[in-house]
């Protein structure tokens, strides 16, 4: 349910920047768009990276709203804040970027075990997300472009994990009321990312 | 030339970075560690009686004797309430006995045990009850609790309970980053209760859960360790006699009397035994199943059992076999009704209580076995076990103990409840 929102969103977003496209102004501040996928990869996974980028571009800076999908650990949508810097004015040209924001936990696969009494097994929190690097851009059109970037990526996520009790096996005191553990995940992972921007 | 010196630092920052590609996870768990505070058997037996009421903090086994409800607060003692108006009762005492979970009642009389003894308290007076015997050594699987051994003549009274919090670092190196405990046992705590027998024998009616491990019938007291059925004569009710212990194996969890038959449930099958002859019963006919927790209940023709995956009861079969028990020698399944975790059951005549599940409890109707139909569904979160008799209905549940009263149609209307407090 969660990836077809994510699809749902992604599409959305998809036929906002082509629209914007055509809104494009003669002003120095101009429209800012992105389209990304690629794969991200770390001491405990690998896996698929998308993002979308809205937002504007002024002079050799963009600034820009991201969203995607980010399945590295514990998947999550992403929603970042969006900076580049490019540095010459030629055709093709390199760039240096930085996101940051709030990655909303998708409950799905390994995430979404039920304890055997039917409750959740995991509870998860929305989390902290950024990232930075570098791309390299080339102009293939008017005003498109073909975008390589690869970057350095942090992700936390704070999870709630029903505790194992023996107490009722062994006869013990009573155990009250559910426990929980609390996990800390900390996901540091190389992100590659091929696309479009516009 | 900036741009180009910006560039080359944000190569040599990523590349530095490289060095940071390592996942990590901290765990962060309060654990609650248990002291335990012995004391000798004569001292612990010398403090039982009656005391102002206390709040039920959690709801243990309970049993139906005349106008009360005892109800076993685990591993602590015992809830006194007077349900001479169930939609009015009254939590008028309560018994501390440490290392109580299970108990039973026979007219004036609570048999409860005290870790590995069996006690016999006068409840005559429940405002002022006395403790008239024991039975020493009865439960021998009980003298280890927690870790701790509990050495001849000493008991743990009471328990010196501190939480500590830890933080562990865990290494995510599994190259899949995500759950590490997917497979995990995963276990709500204490969520044992009681089920529905009923004992017609002497003085006030008498009924206990479907989770019970105690049970009258006869003139005898039945209880089941983990691995056996221990008899006990009740010809004089205050002096308990042990008569025999009957092996039954590994992993028996309930009992259940109907007439001259026990009915035990055990986590790979029910065990049914001839208890024609009441000091010597003989295990007759034997029904298994997946490894699963399994309380039982029974009539003249069916027993019906619940099968509960989850928590030490591993497995994961969620269902109720109805099982032809009229040859009590070759009982056979007759038809199994998926749930979803059903747990305790009670049975009226065709109506049939089942705890299910995280939210509710079902009322069905069991004229015919084959196509057992639900009648009314009540929204109770967490429920156990159920005691039903008589048209009242005695529901335990994490959150309280509700009393329904229900028709033979099987609808049910909400009298009371008694909340627990945390």
């Amino acid at each position: 349910m969660t990836h077809r929102f994510a699809l749902i969103l992604s599409g959305m977003l998809w036929v906002m920047a082509a629209y914007a496209q055509t809104k494009t102004n003669s002003h120095r501040i101009s429209y800012f768009g992105s389209v990304q996928t690629g794969l991200q990869a770390g001491s405990s996974d690998i896996d698929i990276s998308g993002q979308i980028l809205n937002g504007i571009q002024y002079k050799s800076w963009a600034l820009a709203a991201g969203t995607g999908y980010d399945g590295y650990g514990l998947p999550g949508i992403p929603i970042t804040l969006y900076g580049q810097k490019s540095f010459t004015k030629l055709k093709h040209k390199p760039f240096v970027y930085a996101q940051s924001g709030i990655s909303i936990a998708l409950k799905v696969n390994d995430w979404n075990v039920k304890a055997p009494d039917g409750k959740d097994a995991y509870l998860l929190n929305n989390g902290f997300t950024a990232e930075a690097g570098i791309g390299y851009q080339w102009k293939v059109g008017k005003k498109i472009q073909l975008v390589a970037n690869t970057g350095f990526a942090y992700k936390h996520h704070e999870v709630q994990e029903r505790q194992f009790f023996w107490g009722d096996w062994i006869g013990g005191p009573p155990s009250g009321p559910d426990k929980y553990n609390t996990i800390d995940y900390y996901y540091r992972r190389f992100v590659c990312r091929f696309g479009i921007s516009f | 030339m900036r741009n180009k010196f910006i560039a080359a630092v944000s190569v040599s920052v990523l590349l530095l970075l490289a060095a940071c590609i390592k996942d990590t996870a901290y765990r962060t768990y309060t654990y609650t560690l248990y002291r335990p505070v012995y004391k000798t058997s004569d001292q612990v037996r010398a403090n039982i009686k009656s005391s102002a009421p206390h709040n039920i903090t959690s709801s243990g086994k309970m049993y139906i004797s005349g106008n009360y409800i005892f109800l076993s607060e685990n591993g602590l003692g015992v809830h006194v309430i007077n349900n001479t108006d169930p939609s009015n009762p009254v939590n008028e005492s309560y018994i501390n006995i440490p290392g109580c979970t299970d108990i039973a009642a026979k007219g004036d009389i609570l048999y409860a045990d005290c870790y590995t003894d069996l006690l016999t308290i006068d409840i005559s007076n429940p405002k002022d009850v006395q403790l008239k015997s024991h039975v020493v050594n009865l439960f021998p699987d009980r003298q280890y609790v927690l870790g701790y051994h509990l050495d001849s003549g000493k008991v743990i009274a009471e328990w010196i309970v501190k939480d500590t919090t830890v933080t562990e670092k865990m290494e995510l190196d599994n190259f899949f980053g995500g759950a590490m405990y997917k497979d995990a046992f995963i276990s709500t705590g204490a969520l044992n209760n009681s089920t529905t027998s009923f004992s017609s024998s002497g003085g006030k009616a008498s009924t206990g859960g479907s989770m019970a491990r105690f049970a009258i019938q006869s003139n005898h007291l039945y209880a089941v360790t983990n691995t056996s059925l221990q008899v006990l004569d009740l010809i004089k009710p205050l002096q308990p006699q042990w008569k025999t212990t009957v092996n039954l194996g590994w992993g028996i969890e309930t009992i259940y009397p109907f007439k001259d038959k026990l009915f035990v449930g055990s986590n790979d099958g029910m065990r049914i035994l001839n208890a024609s002859n009441p000091a010597n019963p003989q295990v007759t006919g034997t029904f298994s199943h997946a490894r699963v927790c399994d309380p039982v209940i029974a009539n003249d023709k069916y027993a019906y059992v619940t099968l509960r995956a989850g928590t030490r009861c591993f497995g994961n079969t969620n269902q109720m076999d109805v099982v032809n028990v009229s040859d009590i020698s070759n009982p056979s399944l007759v038809k199994s009704y998926p749930f979803t975790n059903p747990r305790g059951l009670g049975m009226d005549g065709n109506v049939l209580f089942l705890c299910e599940g995280p939210s509710e409890v079902k009322i069905l109707n069991t004229t015919n076995p084959l196509s057992v139909v639900t009648t009314q569904i009540i929204s109770i979160a967490e429920s156990y076990d159920v005691i039903c008799a008589d048209g009242l209905a005695i529901i335990t549940a994490k959150d309280g103990i509700y009393q329904y009263s229900y028709t033979p149609a099987g609808t049910a209307t909400l009298l009371s409840k008694i909340g627990i407090v945390k």
